[in-house]
């Protein structure tokens, strides 16, 4: 009898401990020897496996950098394709550990939704695409225009505020998957496609003919895009955060994968604390002190992402613009490392 | 053996094994609560009496949710539903007690005479004592994760957690089909979940109807003596019930798009309808005062008809004289409208206006508009659910014995009135109850919608879900609407099965 009231008793604290799980994301990220890396399902530049099933984009970039810092190993992450509709679920249940999928950083996403935002990997806005053929020039031209759309996104909430707050008239077509929406537009069931701009010049690669088409000049959002982690756990927000910080101040002290063991020479100070030769900056948050080298070293520095994947020579020829460093003329802007 | 005979009959030694018994079952229920306590303080309440605290505060909140009818009628109803589920672990602790006590009872009355003096030997005992445990296992569980549930959302979200009242927001998306309900971007998330509702409601009856002739057809094509209509019917069903339905309506979507033209090369029909890739749009019926002449005219008719088939029917019973009862209601109920509407024309005018739709800029503007990722929802439903249809059909009629049919030939019934008086009541009653979950099956798989971008009730959902972040709550909703729907439909084909049903004297 008494063993029986005990077995109960055991199942029920079992039941207990594992409830108690899910706090420290760096020790579980460490334990089971990969970061689990939430992407898009296909954004061509920002996360897109290729024809050998790598994936690549700056997003995809990203989460290799903290694979880099926690692991000093590029490789060591694992991707999740989520749709718009799937992403916060995701990060929130803890299916993912960290969100890299062109992710428009908000008020409410950062305290409603349960979410923290680490700062923005790319600073866009959302656009306008239309055939060239209907001989549109502006956005104020599509008064009863039909639009597709994705699910899910500030894309949504943006289009509707924009044709209400000039009065006009729209028929939005929303789709869950952003090849959906792409095709339905491609065949003609809307007239307008809109989305982030970085994703109008990506999708449109994937356009039966890319140059049928034309990008409104309208910018009428602001889409700040960046990593996300969930609540509840500071250090692992933290990791995120400079992770990114770092490969911005890398590139404004002039550190790329190609020199920075020179670097490590350096006499700057600067230079010192962000590469580990001096202070103690990587065990601020939990890793080891040459953490920012890996970064660089085995990824690069923002500059360097952002050529690779979205630049001018890249297919999809974005200039920086906004993403330019703040003394370049954008805003980009790291903290410093000290 | 009464129980009176059984407490005589029993010796002392059956007597203390009895006593040791009842002491087991008190001191298992006490052990069983202390475990459910233990849980529920553990896992939800964080202490030993919050227990108590909480239920005085749901019943406040069920009483405030029923005194204050403010915000709509999903949130008014979520914030009952909440209550009772927080409440509703309690019950378990009752359950608890309730065991105990049935097994006293039934040591007590029916089983005073215990078969071995060790009660684990004993086969009843160790039934109701294994209950016991696995509903206190059961409960401890529950606890467990609607605690962990409740802890990990507080942990994310911060203090406000879980409930009903984001409803009320601003919703600020745009959706492509809106029914019968005034919706803008500037309407509540509510009012998105219950033009999603309507969407589902209009996407589902349209579907069960159409299902339904395509399937009685094809059933009855199937029984055809005629070689190429049977097999034609056969490869039809065969085809579309092996055939994923998701990709059926894939297929259908791009079937309905792609050859249609663009809004500026529509296809016009009679200078009315006009038919591209963005739906099809036809005139909007604008009704007069005048018009009400014509519905009452039209109710009119099916009242008196139902009262002349009463008539016919007692006349026929008492005489044998027929009465021509369908054509009567015909006139009555198509007939009489008409000629209504040609009085009212000749008198006051037109009593119908139509807006007809026109090109302006992008697209059709004005008229009636059904959108194309309806028709492809609408299609691939009603087909696929028609071949599953179809089959119930055949088989409720080969159902009837053929000597049914030559008995009512015998009697000199025509062969309609065979069909419609002999074969098909009969066939009714294997045909109703797989038809009920065919259209519930139907309903639900409208669901699939969200593919193609059809606003039904989880394409909304789902944004409402992104927008807003409260999955839970959506899903609570989902689940209530689906619930409610299916036991609605039942409930209806019951009533129909039970009338149908044979009467039994």
């Amino acid at each position: 009898m008494k063993k029986m009231f005990a077995m109960a008793l055991g199942a029920v604290m079992m039941a207990g401990a594992v409830s108690a799980a899910n706090a420290g994301t760096l020790d579980d990220v460490k334990k089971k020897g990969f970061i689990q890396c939430g992407v898009s399902q296909g954004l061509p530049g920002f996360s897109m496996p290729d024809d050998k099933g790598n994936w690549k984009g700056i997003d995809v970039d990203f989460c290799r950098a903290l694979a880099a810092a926690v692991f000093a190993d590029p490789n060591k992450v694992k991707f999740t394709p989520l749709s718009a509709k799937q992403r916060f679920n995701a990060l929130r249940s803890g299916e993912v550990d960290v969100l890299s999928r062109n992710t428009t950083w908000t008020m409410q996403r950062d305290t409603e939704q349960g979410l923290n935002f680490a700062g923005v990997l790319y600073y866009d806005g959302q656009g306008f695409m239309v055939r060239k053929s209907m001989g549109v020039t502006s956005a104020l031209q599509l008064n009863g225009a039909a639009v597709c759309t994705n699910t899910g996104t500030t894309t949504e909430l943006n289009v509707a505020d924009f044709f209400r707050s000039h009065k006009m008239k729209y028929e939005v077509v929303a789709f869950e998957k952003a090849d959906e929406v792409v095709k339905a537009y491609d065949e003609g069931r809307c007239d307008v496609y809109t989305t982030d701009r970085s994703g109008l010049a990506a999708m449109r690669l994937k356009m039966k003919n890319p140059d049928e088409h034309v990008v409104l000049p309208e910018i009428i959002s602001k889409e700040p895009l960046g990593p996300v982690v969930r609540h509840g756990d500071d250090q692992w927000f933290d990791i995120v955060k400079w992770t990114l910080f770092a490969m911005v101040n890398a590139e404004e002290l002039g550190v790329t994968s190609k020199n920075v063991d020179e670097m490590k020479k350096s006499t700057n100070p600067a230079i010192k604390r962000l590469l580990g030769v001096e202070g103690d900056f990587g065990k601020m948050i939990g890793l080891s002190n040459d953490w920012a080298y890996n970064v660089i070293k085995l990824v690069g520095n923002y500059g360097e992402i952002y050529d690779r994947n979205v630049g001018p020579k890249t297919p999809l020829g974005l200039a920086r613009g906004l993403n330019a460093l703040w003394n370049k003329g954008g805003i980009m802007y790291a903290p410093p490392i000290r | 053996m009464s129980t009176a005979e059984a407490v005589i009959a029993e010796t002392a030694a059956e007597g203390q094994a009895r006593q040791r018994r009842l002491i087991l079952v008190l001191l298992l229920t006490i052990a069983s609560l202390l475990i459910f306590w233990g849980s529920a303080s553990a896992f939800y309440y964080h202490s030993p009496t919050g227990m108590f605290a909480d239920l005085a505060r749901w019943v406040g909140d069920i009483a405030a949710a029923l005194v204050t009818f403010d915000g709509g009628f999903l949130q008014w109803l979520g914030r009952i539903g909440i209550a009772v589920i927080r409440v509703a672990p309690l019950f378990s602790a009752i359950f608890i007690v309730g065991v105990a006590l049935r097994l006293r009872n039934w040591l007590v009355r029916e089983h005073p005479r215990p078969a071995s003096a060790n009660p684990l030997f004993d086969r009843h005992f160790r039934g109701i004592f294994s209950e016991l445990v696995i509903f206190t296992l059961l409960a401890a569980f529950l606890w467990w994760i609607t605690g962990n549930t409740v802890e990990n959302l507080h942990r994310l979200k911060g203090d406000q957690v879980v409930g009903f009242d984001f409803l009320s927001s601003t919703a600020g998306f745009g959706i492509n089909q809106i029914l019968f309900i005034d919706y803008a971007e500037t309407s509540s998330y509510a009012t998105a979940i219950m033009v999603g509702l309507i969407n589902t409601l209009v996407l589902s009856f349209a579907g069960i109807v159409l299902a339904t002739i395509i399937g009685f057809i094809i059933g009855i094509m199937r029984l055809s003596h005629n070689w190429v209509i049977s097999k034609l019917a056969a490869g039809y069903v065969e085809f579309f019930r092996n055939v994923p339905l998701l990709l059926q309506i894939f297929v259908w979507y791009n079937a309905v798009l792609k050859p249609l033209p663009r809004p500026r090369q529509s296809i016009a029909v009679a200078d009315s309808i006009f038919i591209n890739n963005r739906g099809v749009y036809a005139p909007k019926p604008l009704f007069t005062d005048a018009w009400w002449f014509v519905v009452a005219a039209f109710i009119f008719g099916i009242v008196a008809s139902w009262f002349i088939a009463r008539w016919a029917h007692r006349r026929q019973m008492e005489t044998g004289q027929p009465f021509p009862v369908l054509t009567t209601a015909l006139a009555l109920i198509f007939g009489l409208p008409l000629l209504t509407y040609g009085l009212v024309h000749l008198l006051a005018g037109p009593p119908v206006h139509f807006d007809y739709p026109v090109l302006r800029g992008f697209n059709y503007q004005g008229g009636m508009r059904i959108i194309p990722e309806f028709i492809a929802m609408l299609l691939a439903l009603s087909i696929y659910t028609g071949a599953f249809i179809g089959e119930i059909v055949r088989a409720g009629i080969q159902a009837v014995p053929h000597g049914q049919t030559e008995a009512a030939l015998a009697l000199g019934l025509t062969r309609g009135q065979m069909l419609r008086l002999v074969i098909i009541p009969q066939a009714m009653r294997v045909i109703i109850p797989p038809l009920t979950s065919q259209y519930l099956n139907l309903t639900k798989n409208s669901s699939l919608a969200v593919a193609i971008a059809y606003p039904d009730l989880v394409a909304v959902g789902g944004i409402v879900i992104n927008q807003s972040g409260h999955e839970l709550e959506v899903f609570a909703i989902w689940m209530l609407i689906y619930l409610s729907l299916s036991l609605a439909t039942s409930a209806f084909m019951n009533w129909y099965n039970a009338k149908m049903k044979l009467v039994e004297r």
